[in-house]
Parts: C-alpha cells; sequence; structure tokens
C-alpha cells in the first residue's frame, strides 16, 4: 500500500496540470474562435518574403 | 460560409459543372475567382494604398477615442463585409504589410470581425479604406456594440468553473472506489480526506454561481431552481464533513460533486444557445455604421447615425437610410418606406411631415430634423420589443415553473413530516430518508427543460425566417380552426409584374422606348419592365429626367417622352403607366402584383389539415374572387371591400382564429385574431400587433411554424410527464427507504441529463 504515498500525488499532479493548462487556454481566448484558424492552416507562406 | 465545406466539397464541386475559383476551388459562380482575396493572392499584391477621400471623415480626433478597445487585447475592431473563403483571411491578415501603424490583425471569419492593435500613428480612414480596395466594406464597432464582451467574460468564468468541478468530481469517484470496496482503517480516513480536500474547489469556486442567483432569488422572496441546488451542496458537503469527522456514516462528495458538474454543464449548454440567437439577431437587424452629415452653425460636419441629438438639422443624401424619426424640413422629398410598410411605390413627404427611420431617401440632399434619436425611434423600439417579448414567458414555461414551486415546497414538507415521522424509531435512517427524497426530487428536468425547449424552437424559427414575438403562439398555433389571408402582400408578391397592355402587341421600338427611358431609374416600375422585356437594349436618351413620384421624361430622335403613371395607384393592386410622344398617349401598360406561387399549395395544405382559409381583403370583391379561384377556394370564403373595422368583426365571430397580412388596414385584425402575423414588408403598427413575423416573403412559412409548434409541444409534454413520473416515483421509493441519497444523487443528474437530450433530440 506504500506505493500509494507516490501515485495518488501523481496521479493528482497529472490531473491538475491538465486542469492547468485547460485554464490557461481558456484565458488566453483559445475557445473564443474556432472557426478561422482552420482556414489560416490552408494557406501557404510563400508571398510572406516577397512583400516585406 | 461553413469552413469545412470548402474542403469537404471539394470533389463534387467539381464533378457538378460549377465554376470553381481558380485560386481556392470554392465555387464561384461566373467569374474565375470567388472573391477579392483570391484576385489578389493569385495576381501578386497590388498598391492599395492609393484611394479616394471617401472615407476621411474618421480621422477627425473624437472617432479616433470613441471607436478605441481599452481594457481589451486589441486596439479596434471592425465589422468586415464581405468576407467569404480562407483567401479573404490571409489577404486581411496582411494588412500590417501595407499599413506600418498597424501592428497585427486577426480576422475572426465566423462573426465577420477584425481585430487591430496599432501604433500612435494609425488612422482609421486609412485602415477602411484600404480594406476597400481590397474588396471589403467594413465598418468600426464601438466598445458599446459590445455587450457581447461581458458574456464572453461570463462564458469563461462558467467555462472554468465547470472544468474545475469536472476536475474534482472525477478525482473524488477515482478515491471513492476504495472506500466503496470495502477498504477500512486508516486508508479509509486518507482517502476520505483526499475528498474532502478535493470537494473544496467545489463548494468555494464552482458552486458560486449557485449561490449568489438562490440568494438573490430569497432577496426577491422566490425561491428559485438555485435554492434547492445550493441546498444540496451545502447539506452534502456539511453532512458528508460531519460524518469524516466523527468518523462515522456516509460520505456524499462524489455525488454531490457530480451532481454540480452535470448541472453546470447544462446550464452552459443553454446560456450559449440563447446568446447564439442574441447576437445573431442583434447583427441582422442592426443598420448603423452610417455616416450623415449635420448642419451647425460652423457648417457641415460628418459625424454617425448615432451622434444625433434631439433638433439637429442634418442632410441627408440619395440611398441613405434614415437612423432617427425626423421632420422634414426641405420643400418636398421622396423616400422609399418599403421597410415599413410593404409598398412598393415611394412616397412623398411634404415640408413638416415626419419620416420614420427605416426609411430609404430617395431624393438628394434632404434637409431633416431630428425629432427621435435612433434609440428612441420606432423602428429600435420595435425591435427592442420583439427581442424582449422572445424571453417573455409563455403560458406553459410559467405552468412548469409554478409546477417547480410548488414542488420544491411539496417536497420540502414531505421530507421533513418524513423525517419527524421516523425519528422516533431511527434517526439516521429518518435522516436518509429524507435527504434522498431532497436531492432525488430536484426539479432541474422542469425547470431547465422548458426553457431550453422554447429557446430552442424559437431559435429554430429564427433560422427559417420566422420571428416569434410572443412565445404563447406556438400554444395557440396548434388549437387554430379559421385561417384569414390578407391579399395584397400577403397571397400575392410586392413585386410588379407586367399584366396587360395597349396596343395589346407592342412594337420593338415602344418597348425600346420604355426601357431606354427607365434605364436608369430604380422605382419598382423599372424593374417590372426590365424583366417584362428582357431582350429589349436601352438607347441613349438625351436629357433623360426623372419627375419624382410622377415617372420619367426624356428626348429620343427628337421626339419628347414621357412616361409617367397616374396617381391613384397608391390604393388600388393596379398600377398603369402611360407613354406619351410629344403630348399624345401612345402605349399604356398595367402593372399588378400577381398571387404567389406557394400561396395555393399553403392554402390546399391547411385545408387539409382541417382548416378553413379565408380572403378579407380591402380590394374590389371581384378581385379577390379571382384570387379565390385561383387558389381554389369557395367563393363564400372569400371577403372583398372589407375595412379594418369589418375585417375585425370578422375575424371575432370565429373561435381560433389566425389573420396574417401586411397593409395597415390589418392591424386591428391582427390583434383581434387570436395569432397575428404579419409578413414581411409589414408597417410598423402591424408589427406590433402581431404576435409572429415573417421575414422572409412566403406563406410556407406558415407550415414550417406549424410544424416546429407540434414538435416543440410534443418534447415539453414529454418532459413534464417524464419528470412528473420520475419525480413520483422516485419520491415514493424514496420514502419508502428502496432508495438512500447516494443513489438519489446519481439518479437525480441522469434524469436531468435525459430531459436535456430528449429536449435536444426533439427540436434537432
Amino acid at each position: 500500500m506504500n506505493i500509494l504515498v507516490l501515485m495518488i500525488p501523481m496521479a493528482l499532479l497529472l490531473g491538475f496540470g491538465f486542469l492547468g493548462a485547460f485554464l490557461w487556454s481558456t484565458d488566453s481566448g483559445q475557445f473564443e474562435d474556432t472557426v478561422t484558424p482552420a482556414h489560416r492552416i490552408l494557406e501557404n507562406d510563400e508571398q510572406e518574403g516577397v512583400e516585406s | 460560409m461553413d469552413g469545412n465545406s470548402i474542403v469537404t466539397d471539394w470533389n463534387t464541386m467539381e464533378a457538378i459543372a460549377f465554376k470553381t475559383c481558380a485560386y481556392c476551388g470554392s465555387p464561384s459562380g461566373k467569374d474565375q475567382y470567388c472573391c477579392e482575396g483570391c484576385r489578389t493572392l493569385s495576381q501578386g499584391f497590388r498598391d492599395f494604398s492609393k484611394g479616394s477621400s471617401e472615407f476621411l471623415f474618421l480621422d477627425q480626433a473624437n472617432f479616433k477615442s470613441m471607436y478605441r478597445f481599452i481594457g481589451s487585447d486589441c486596439d479596434y475592431q471592425l465589422y468586415v463585409e464581405g468576407m467569404h473563403c480562407s483567401s479573404c483571411i490571409h489577404l486581411i491578415e496582411k494588412l500590417p504589410h501595407y499599413d506600418k501603424s498597424i501592428t497585427a490583425a486577426r480576422v475572426d471569419f465566423g462573426q465577420s470581425k477584425l481585430f487591430l492593435k496599432v501604433n500612435e500613428n494609425f488612422s482609421l480612414s486609412r485602415a477602411v479604406q484600404l480594406l476597400s480596395a481590397m474588396g471589403y466594406k467594413s465598418y468600426f464597432l464601438k466598445p458599446s456594440d459590445e455587450n457581447d464582451l461581458n458574456l464572453q467574460k461570463e462564458n469563461k468564468a462558467l467555462l472554468k468553473k465547470i472544468a474545475v468541478a469536472g476536475a474534482c468530481a472525477g478525482n473524488i469517484m477515482l478515491f471513492v472506489i476504495p472506500v466503496y470496496s470495502g477498504l477500512d482503517g486508516n486508508w479509509r480516513t486518507i482517502f476520505n480526506g483526499l475528498s474532502f480536500l478535493l470537494f473544496l474547489p467545489i463548494v468555494f469556486y464552482s458552486g458560486t454561481t449557485f449561490y449568489k442567483s438562490a440568494w438573490a432569488g430569497l432577496k426577491h422572496r422566490i425561491i428559485n431552481i438555485d435554492f434547492p441546488i445550493t441546498l444540496a451542496l451545502l447539506s452534502g458537503f456539511i453532512l458528508s464533513t460531519v460524518n469524516l469527522v466523527r468518523g462515522s456514516g456516509h460520505i456524499y462528495y462524489d455525488s454531490t460533486a457530480s451532481f454540480i458538474f452535470l448541472i453546470l454543464c447544462s446550464r452552459y449548454v443553454l446560456r450559449r444557445i440563447q446568446q447564439k440567437y442574441i447576437l445573431s439577431q442583434n447583427l441582422s437587424l442592426s443598420q448603423r455604421h452610417q455616416n450623415f452629415s449635420r448642419l451647425s452653425p460652423a457648417g457641415e460636419e460628418v459625424v454617425s447615425g448615432d451622434d444625433f441629438c434631439e433638433g439637429d438639422i442634418i442632410k441627408v443624401y440619395a440611398n441613405q437610410v434614415l437612423p432617427i424619426d425626423g421632420l422634414v424640413e426641405s420643400e418636398s422629398i421622396y423616400a422609399d418606406v418599403s421597410v415599413l410598410n410593404g409598398e412598393p411605390v415611394p412616397r412623398k413627404f411634404e415640408k413638416g411631415m415626419e419620416i420614420l427611420a427605416g426609411s430609404k431617401i430617395i431624393s438628394d440632399a434632404v434637409l431633416l430634423r431630428v425629432k427621435e434619436i435612433r434609440r428612441h425611434s420606432h423602428l429600435s423600439k420595435l425591435i427592442d420589443q420583439l427581442q424582449s417579448g422572445v424571453w417573455k414567458k409563455s403560458k406553459f414555461v410559467s405552468l412548469t415553473d409554478r409546477c417547480a414551486q410548488v414542488l420544491i415546497l411539496s417536497v420540502f414538507s414531505i421530507a421533513i413530516l418524513t423525517f419527524l415521522a421516523l425519528y422516533d424509531s431511527d434517526p439516521q435512517e429518518a435522516f436518509n430518508r429524507s435527504l434522498a427524497l431532497i436531492v432525488l426530487a430536484c426539479p432541474c428536468a422542469l425547470a431547465l427543460g422548458s426553457p431550453l425547449a422554447v429557446a430552442l424552437a424559437v431559435k429554430k424559427s429564427y433560422e427559417k425566417g420566422i420571428l416569434i414575438k410572443n412565445t404563447d403562439a406556438f400554444e395557440k398555433v396548434l388549437k387554430l380552426k379559421n385561417i384569414f389571408f390578407d391579399k395584397t402582400g400577403t397571397l400575392t408578391g410586392t413585386q410588379l409584374v407586367l399584366t396587360s397592355s395597349v396596343p395589346e402587341s407592342l412594337s420593338e421600338k415602344i418597348k425600346q422606348i420604355f426601357v431606354s427611358l427607365e434605364q436608369k431609374s430604380y422605382h419598382p416600375i423599372a424593374f417590372a419592365i426590365r424583366e417584362a422585356f428582357p431582350s429589349t437594349k436601352s438607347i441613349p436618351v438625351s436629357d433623360l429626367r426623372e419627375i419624382m413620384g410622377k415617372g420619367v421624361c426624356g428626348f429620343i430622335d427628337n421626339h419628347f417622352y414621357e412616361c409617367s403613371s397616374d396617381n391613384s395607384y397608391f390604393d388600388s393592386s393596379v398600377i398603369s403607366l402611360s407613354l406619351k410622344e410629344d403630348g399624345h398617349t401612345i402605349s399604356t401598360l398595367q402593372f399588378e402584383n400577381p398571387i404567389r406561387p406557394e400561396s395555393r399549395e399553403t392554402i390546399a395544405n391547411l385545408q387539409k389539415r382541417g382548416m378553413n382559409c379565408f380572403i378579407v381583403s380591402g380590394d374590389l370583391q371581384t378581385r379577390v374572387n379571382d384570387v379565390a379561384l385561383v387558389s381554389r377556394l369557395p367563393l363564400g370564403f372569400a371577403h372583398g371591400g372589407m375595412s379594418s373595422i369589418q375585417k375585425q368583426d370578422l375575424i371575432r365571430k370565429y373561435k381560433n382564429t389566425c389573420m396574417i397580412g401586411d397593409g395597415t388596414n390589418d392591424a386591428l385584425a391582427l390583434q383581434a385574431a387570436d395569432v397575428g402575423i404579419a409578413v414581411a414588408g409589414s408597417t410598423l403598427i402591424n408589427l406590433q400587433a402581431a404576435d409572429v413575423f415573417f421575414t422572409r416573403s412566403s406563406l410556407s412559412s406558415l407550415l414550417e411554424l406549424f410544424e416546429l409548434a407540434q414538435k416543440a409541444k410534443k418534447v415539453l409534454v414529454r418532459n413534464l410527464i417524464f419528470s412528473l413520473a420520475y419525480n413520483f416515483v422516485g419520491g415514493a421509493l424514496a420514502i419508502a427507504g428502496l432508495i438512500n441519497p447516494m443513489l438519489a444523487a446519481i439518479l437525480m443528474p441522469i434524469s436531468s441529463l435525459i430531459i436535456l437530450a430528449s429536449t435536444l433530440w426533439g427540436l434537432k
């Protein structure tokens, strides 16, 4: 049973790590616009160098 | 446009003989490219910096601060019209390359918005002009336009609460498994202690939503749905903590936590559906972002339509849509008021007459005195009413609300009685049974399901072009027996069509004169003429002039031609147009509003459902009879020559009535009928009198409304029956001691989920 002393904190750490990641991504607005990024990826960036 | 369709439809699009965009592959209609973005990207970038001075007025100092977003991660927001595919996004996001004062540009395709970050050299006019050169119409959004900014913040907060509740509930459920499988001793205390720690964020963070709303309800002496949730949450927490400290008895952390998580989830779904509806409606109905000139002692200045004050004198140019209610200051002007009354023919306004917001000015450089600013104009009052009416609770929802209230109160009293009755024999069992009852009988099913069903039905109908002002209409629609149609504008269309002419067959030359004279006119008759003579080409006319409200005149081959209509057409559904050559009438055309093709089908369908259809019209009886014949109505059901009062009286003679109309003379009838429906292009007063408004000028909306009402009713009744049965059976079992609080807490969110699923599925 002693292994639980290690496993429980690790499980919690893992779980709450992901929770933290989710809270951070919500705060930084990653769920606000779910449509545009899918379009942005279709464009290749080759024109970039020409212009700038 | 849906982003996925571009990719998934690729193959099918090519197979069909549609022309596709040479750059991005989405369907492009007749052109080589689907949009300006693709044209620009494939032909290489060009210089967009040259342009007209059209937008220079945006550079006034107060505009810059007025449109600035403070405390947000962008400086300016624009609404961009015409974004079409991924090339548009790509091109617009290149803005920083063209204007060095823009440091970052980000597009939100779904909302058609552009977010800009800028430095101090930024010029508003340059940005709008750049976008205009790229082929997009754009408008700066004011921070006050953005009440969805707050909504977004609240959504974020709720989402975070759900995430925390979900993570904690999940972990608690893991830690409770060993306890349930018979763990004892120290480890049992440790696992329960862990559950306790994990429960703290739920009590002190995720649950706060419920405490606030329950408290707000109590302050107004209302026991709302959040009250029993709060009670279940707090009593679950306190009871479990007491049992944990005592070292004996049940622990309810797991069940309470999952129950809170599920309730939060269903709340979020409901919120998003409601918001989606409100936001989309806001966008479609607003026509702000226009700029007008105001006359002041200092001269003419350009302001946005929101900045007028009462009493200002403003100058409005041709084709601008009025943002305010005003009084005419010019001698006499013409305006297209079809938004307000559905009349296809422009109206003449004399000096001193009131002209309402939403009218389109046809004369140029018209002076108006502002009577009511935008917020107080008739149009915006009406829109407000439409929007608020949606959230007025329908009778059925108020019924379920009352049911829920009664349920909460009676469950409490029964629980207390059970506790008192059993207390003598076994206090622990008495407590368990009453707790099980309270947890089980939480009326979420009732209180969440019905508003969600109605909200979904309203949203669905909005998508189909049906605006529901009064949600009671859903219930009333199902009882309808007698349906009354107005003729003009309802059964018939508003588009004018050429019906007869003198002489019967027109020579090509006369056709050509008609088409040439009307070639520059935006008058509905001009469109009807072009429609009637599609193959006729126009020839140049010298000294072509429009005689406002009368017609047009000009010289062709040294003959003076005048094309004018009788002024008597305002009340009649027939408009005649005569052509005079050097003062002699050489031809007359007659135009009419023909019956809409779907009118007949709709009437046939309604009759099949056992409803009586009537025509009530102010028009001549013979004309009404014609329409009745075409739509296969018995002549006894066609009433012509009716005044507003006669229409009203006729409708009052019947029960379960529905009136569908558009003219001002229908307003009384709309009010008298159980369900009043105004069709597209109705007068303002009609929209106020009606319960339902069809935004598409098609009567098939009526059938769709029936279907939706039937669906909504089915879902509501199903939900009600299910939740009442669940509460009675579950409650009885709980009192009998067959369901322990643990099982009750599992069953409760499951019942809520079933209601949610049934609602979403029933109205999908």
